[in-house]
Parts: structure tokens; C-alpha cells; sequence
């Protein structure tokens, strides 16, 4: 009984860490600057934000967000207080949402070769993950 | 003793005023519930890669979806294109009866050859169009659209992006804009079965 309790205990426990999935980003072309990153993050069982991110492949990385005016006209800014993600819930950065966005690339991103970013957290320990890069016109994860 | 019959005629005269303007509204209100008013013609010079130029009597004879973008833009633009490829996808073989074409709204930093590449990363029949920023602004503005430079406050010197309106536009063999669409209101198959009427042969 004692054993099953602590078969719990540790799945609880598991469970309660911040985890990243479904990394990805698109393709460039030879001379383009920016590119974008997205990606699944589930928060632990206390609330994070995702404040910053870097990646050796560009010169500067900065968390985005995507916003439309209602004639239309769609910008894209910097997102100062990072991504506030709820204990347990699930931000999903994704096209037309939040993006991790390179400037300055130092080299076209490839498709099928992984792009190496970090993540830093407000609470969690930064986390470093592959991004699978995907065709330019891929719009999720299992767009493929 | 004078004065009753000129308040009347004023008052006659006010009356009939009164009905000929609520006629005229009445008339202007149907006018509009029946006939869509003509959206002006659309102009431009522009040109291609090659240094052709393009220009709104190039359009004619061909169903065309234009989108205005730039290449550094990293959400929307890629977003919108591949958007495009779908639709043309869902079309079938009347694909070939439609021309998607690329604007730069940012002739400064989207070279000819950055274009180019740029447009057959997604999909070989586009056509790429640049030119001077006085063209491109007079083309954005002939379609209605807007964009703006972003002031920079990036960490990364002289990098901007561009606020821009994000729309498809549908231009029948006319050269008549037909439809505003977008990724963000409609999905490709929607977008398809909105096209597949206007690319038929002329009668």
C-alpha cells in the first residue's frame, strides 16, 4: 500500500515539472533575417512565464506576440513581460500567437536540420531544446 | 395680414423639400442595396525581378491573388503564402487558371534575387514584384492597403519590421479586385470554392 502511495507521489511529482514540446520552425531562404520559432509549453504545478529565449543561430532573440487591428493591418511586438503560462495549464506559440522570433540569422535555417534554442523561465531552470525546421509554408507541428 | 400667406408657402415649400430629400435618401438607400458601387480601377507600376514591368494591364486575362508582404517578416507573410499554396492546392487543376503573386513592401531590403528565392521556397508559379518605394507605396495604396515602418526597438541595430495589412486579394481577368480574403477569416477550401466560379472563360 505504502509502495503504491509512493508510485503516485512520483507521477505527481512528474507531472509537476514545466515541460516544452512540438519545437519548431520554417525553413529560410539564403539571405533572410528573421525567422520564427514555436513551440508547446505545459507549466509545472506552479504557475511560469516564459521571459526570454537565445539561439546561437541568430544574432538576437526575442520573444513576440502577434496583434491585428480591426482594419486589418497586423503587427508584431516584442513582448517585454514574457508569456505567463498557469500552474498545470498549456501556451501553445504558434502562427498568428506568440513566437520566438530570430533576427539577424547567421546562417538559413534548413529543413530537417534541428535548430538548437534555450528557453529561460521565470521560475523553471532554463531548458534547452531542438526545434525541428519545417517547410516555409508549415503551419504546425504535424504540418509535414 | 401679409404675412399668413408667405408662412404657408414657406411651410408648402419646407414640405416638399422635406419628401424630395426623404426620396433621394430613399432612392440613394435602394441604390445601394442593389448595386455594389464600383470599386476605382485599380494602378500600378511595378516591376520584376528581371526589371520587366508589371503593371494593372498585365492582370488582365487571368484570375490573380496579390498579397503585399516583405521577406523578413517572419509570422504573417509565411502564414499567408503557405495559405496561398493550399488554396491553389484545393483548385485543382484550375490552378493554372490562377497567378499568385508576391508585393514587397519593403523594396529597401527585399533585393530581386531575395525575392525570387524567397517566393520559390513556397511555390515556383509565384511572381515576385518590387520597385521604387514611391511605386510600392502607390500600388499598396491603389489596393487599399497599409503599411507602416516600425519605429526599431530591437536589440539588433537597423532591424525593423513592417506593420501591414494582411489580405489576399482576388483579382478577376477584369482586373477588378473581387475579394478581400485572408488566412485569418477563411480556409483554404472556402477560399477555393469563392474562386472556382470567376476562373471559367469569358462569354
Amino acid at each position: 500500500m505504502s509502495r503504491l502511495l509512493l508510485l503516485i507521489l512520483a507521477s505527481c511529482a512528474w507531472s509537476a515539472e514545466l515541460s516544452v514540446s512540438k519545437i519548431w520552425s520554417r525553413a529560410t531562404v539564403a539571405g533572410q533575417e528573421a525567422g520564427a520559432v514555436f513551440a508547446t509549453i505545459t507549466a509545472g504545478s506552479t504557475a511560469d512565464r516564459l521571459q526570454s529565449a537565445s539561439s546561437a543561430i541568430a544574432a538576437v532573440v526575442e520573444v513576440h506576440e502577434h496583434a491585428a487591428g480591426a482594419d486589418g493591418v497586423v503587427q508584431m511586438r516584442a513582448v517585454i513581460d514574457g508569456v505567463a503560462i498557469g500552474a498545470g495549464s498549456t501556451v501553445e506559440l504558434k502562427p498568428r500567437s506568440y513566437h520566438i522570433m530570430l533576427i539577424g540569422l547567421k546562417q538559413p535555417l534548413v529543413k530537417g536540420t534541428p535548430l538548437t534554442v534555450t528557453l529561460m523561465f521565470s521560475q523553471h531552470a532554463p531548458i534547452t531544446v531542438q526545434a525541428e525546421v519545417l517547410d516555409p509554408w508549415a503551419m504546425a507541428f504535424d504540418d509535414r | 395680414m401679409m404675412r399668413r400667406p408667405v408662412f404657408i408657402t414657406g411651410v408648402v415649400t419646407a414640405a416638399i423639400l422635406l419628401s424630395v430629400t426623404i426620396a433621394a435618401v430613399r432612392l440613394e438607400a435602394r441604390h445601394q442595396g442593389t448595386v455594389i458601387p464600383a470599386a476605382p480601377p485599380i494602378r500600378f507600376t511595378l516591376h520584376r525581378s528581371d526589371g520587366s514591368t508589371f503593371s494593372e494591364t498585365n492582370l488582365l486575362g487571368r484570375v490573380h491573388l496579390i498579397y503585399f508582404g516583405f521577406t523578413t517578416c517572419p509570422d504573417v507573410c509565411p502564414t499567408e503564402l503557405g495559405w496561398m499554396i493550399r488554396v491553389l492546392r484545393r483548385l485543382g487543376p484550375l490552378a493554372s487558371q490562377v497567378q499568385p503573386v508576391f508585393v514587397t513592401i519593403d523594396p529597401e531590403r527585399d533585393t530581386p534575387a531575395k525575392l525570387d528565392a524567397y517566393t520559390a521556397a513556397f511555390d515556383a508559379r509565384f511572381i515576385a514584384l518590387s520597385g521604387s518605394l514611391a511605386e510600392v507605396t502607390a500600388a499598396a495604396d491603389s489596393f487599399g492597403v497599409v503599411f507602416r515602418k516600425q519605429t526599431p526597438v530591437s536589440k539588433q541595430p537597423g532591424f525593423y519590421l513592417i506593420d501591414h495589412t494582411m489580405v489576399t486579394f482576388v483579382v478577376d481577368r477584369d482586373g477588378r479586385i473581387v475579394q478581400r480574403l485572408s488566412s485569418r477569416d477563411v480556409d483554404p477550401e472556402s477560399a477555393a470554392a469563392l474562386i472556382r466560379p470567376i476562373t471559367g472563360s469569358p462569354p
